[in-house]
């Protein structure tokens, strides 16, 4: 039975690849032979885009490229919640500790999370790699690593405040909660116009001077302490939940 | 012997009192009765009870701790039918019984047999008829063999046969030293069931005395 649960899951994650495949088919295809950058840009290309700030120029997440952290959202966002809505008088009789359960199936999502993550970037990369038919340079590890965790953290943030928005107002409304809060983020960095400001914006890490882009460690880790605050927050609400 | 101690306990949502200042000592092997009218919060009590609303002030301790360290397996029934439907019953109890990893298929499969359902009927759960549904959850309910059980309105949608089934397996499961706590306003259920009737009214529990309701 729960081996029928975890197969569920397995194929959920497994859905990035086939993800990954077909809403960038047509970058793929306008761009095959005609692509003159190294992979690492490449690779950049299929998740972010550039906006000046006076002399800097930051690189954010565009959300047009975000389908597949919209896609993770949409499979896993009641992956915990879901036991409040089947069988959870039955359920929690049996689970004394409901915070401490919220946060065992939080580091659950956060695996699947990561592990989806992963295998889309991995397909973009190969692809990348493909296309551009260039070596791969020495750059490519960090910018990979960036985006990696980045679109993870996301991923987290927005499935996590999803679940725990569903307990009061519904799928539909938790969704469209999480997304006004990552919009409201970005529109306070973008009205901030300054550098620190762009630590409000989840979509937000790189600065690109031309010949190197640095990337903001302080930014990825800010992102996951969000993350540790929503795993807190979750905690107390499922605790005090009344069933 | 099992004991369940409720004391000073009080609980209320958004202004509105649902309880107020329980207190009562429950033993193993014994089966006690709370009935009252709708409303008066019965269900709101054992729901408290068994830790799925959280009280405002008092205490609940189940064989002297309290339920969130508790060890011990507690078996409920409510109204409350939400299966997985796309699940067959047994595959419904198996999930449930995955959580705790007390028990294996067999005792799953004991005990839907006890509450007169077949463990390899695969229809599934949204196909149950009203009176299947309630005596699967009296099979989640008495699978782990738990120390404490309650049960909400437990005869509500059984037919006669079912109602003298749930009536052996109740007595069977205070002979085993259970803490049963049955909670309704249908007399027979308190008449024929109970050693000690409680009285719930205005959200307060008062002994009513030994299996006397009229």
């Amino acid at each position: 039975m729960i081996r029928v649960r975890s197969w569920k899951n397995i194929l959920k994650i497994l859905s990035a690849i086939p993800i990954a495949l077909i809403i960038n088919i047509d970058s793929f295809l306008s761009a095959a032979g005609s692509v003159d950058m190294n992979v690492s840009r490449y690779f950049m290309s299929f998740f972010v885009g550039e906006v000046t700030y006076g002399d800097t120029k930051t690189i954010v997440y565009a959300m047009e490229n975000l389908t597949f952290v919209f896609l993770f959202i949409i499979l896993f966002g009641n992956s915990i919640t879901e036991k409040m809505e089947f069988v959870p008088a039955y359920y929690f009789t049996r689970i004394r500790n409901r915070g401490r359960w919220f946060i065992s199936e939080s580091l659950k999502l956060v695996c699947s999370a990561f592990i989806y993550d992963l295998l889309y970037c991995v397909v973009i990369l190969i692809i990348s790699v493909i296309i551009t038919g260039r070596q791969i340079e020495s750059e490519l590890f960090s910018t990979f690593m960036c985006i990696f965790l980045v679109s993870a953290a996301l991923m987290i943030i927005m499935t996590l405040l999803v679940n725990i928005f569903t307990l009061n107002v519904g799928t539909t409304f938790a969704f469209i909660i999480a997304c006004l809060i990552i919009l409201v983020l970005c529109i306070c960095a973008i009205l901030c116009q300054n550098d620190k400001a762009a630590f409000l914006n989840p979509l937000s890490y790189m600065h690109d001077n031309d010949t190197k882009i640095d990337f903001l460690g302080v930014g990825i880790l800010y992102d996951y302490i969000i993350v540790a605050i929503i795993c807190i927050i979750g905690y107390r609400v499922m605790e005090e939940k009344d069933i | 012997m099992h004991i369940l101690e409720v004391a000073g306990i009080n609980k209320s949502h958004k202004g509105k009192i649902l309880l107020r200042d329980i207190n009562a000592v429950f033993e193993g092997g014994r089966v006690y009765g709370i009935t009252g009218k709708n409303g008066a919060g019965k269900t709101v009590l054992f729901k408290v009870l068994t830790g799925l609303m959280l009280h405002d002030s008092g205490t609940v301790l189940y064989d002297g701790a309290d339920i969130k360290k508790s060890e011990s397996d507690i078996g409920l029934l409510i109204d409350d039918v939400s299966f997985y439907p796309e699940f067959s019953g047994f595959k419904n109890l198996m999930l449930l019984a995955g959580i705790r990893n007390k028990i294996d298929k067999t005792d799953v499969m004991r005990a839907m047999e006890r509450v007169g359902l077949n463990p390899n009927d695969k229809t599934l759960f949204w196909k149950y008829s009203l009176g299947m549904k309630q005596r699967l959850v009296l099979a989640q309910a008495i699978m782990e063999q738990p120390d404490f059980l309650f049960l909400d309105e437990p005869t509500n949608s059984i037919d006669e046969t079912g109602v003298d089934l749930f009536y052996q397996i109740v007595r069977e499961e205070a002979e085993r030293g259970a803490v049963v706590l049955i909670s309704s306003h249908i007399k027979s259920d308190i008449n024929n069931l109970t050693d000690e009737v409680y009285l719930m009214h205005d959200n307060t529990l008062t002994k009513a005395g030994e299996n006397n309701i009229d």
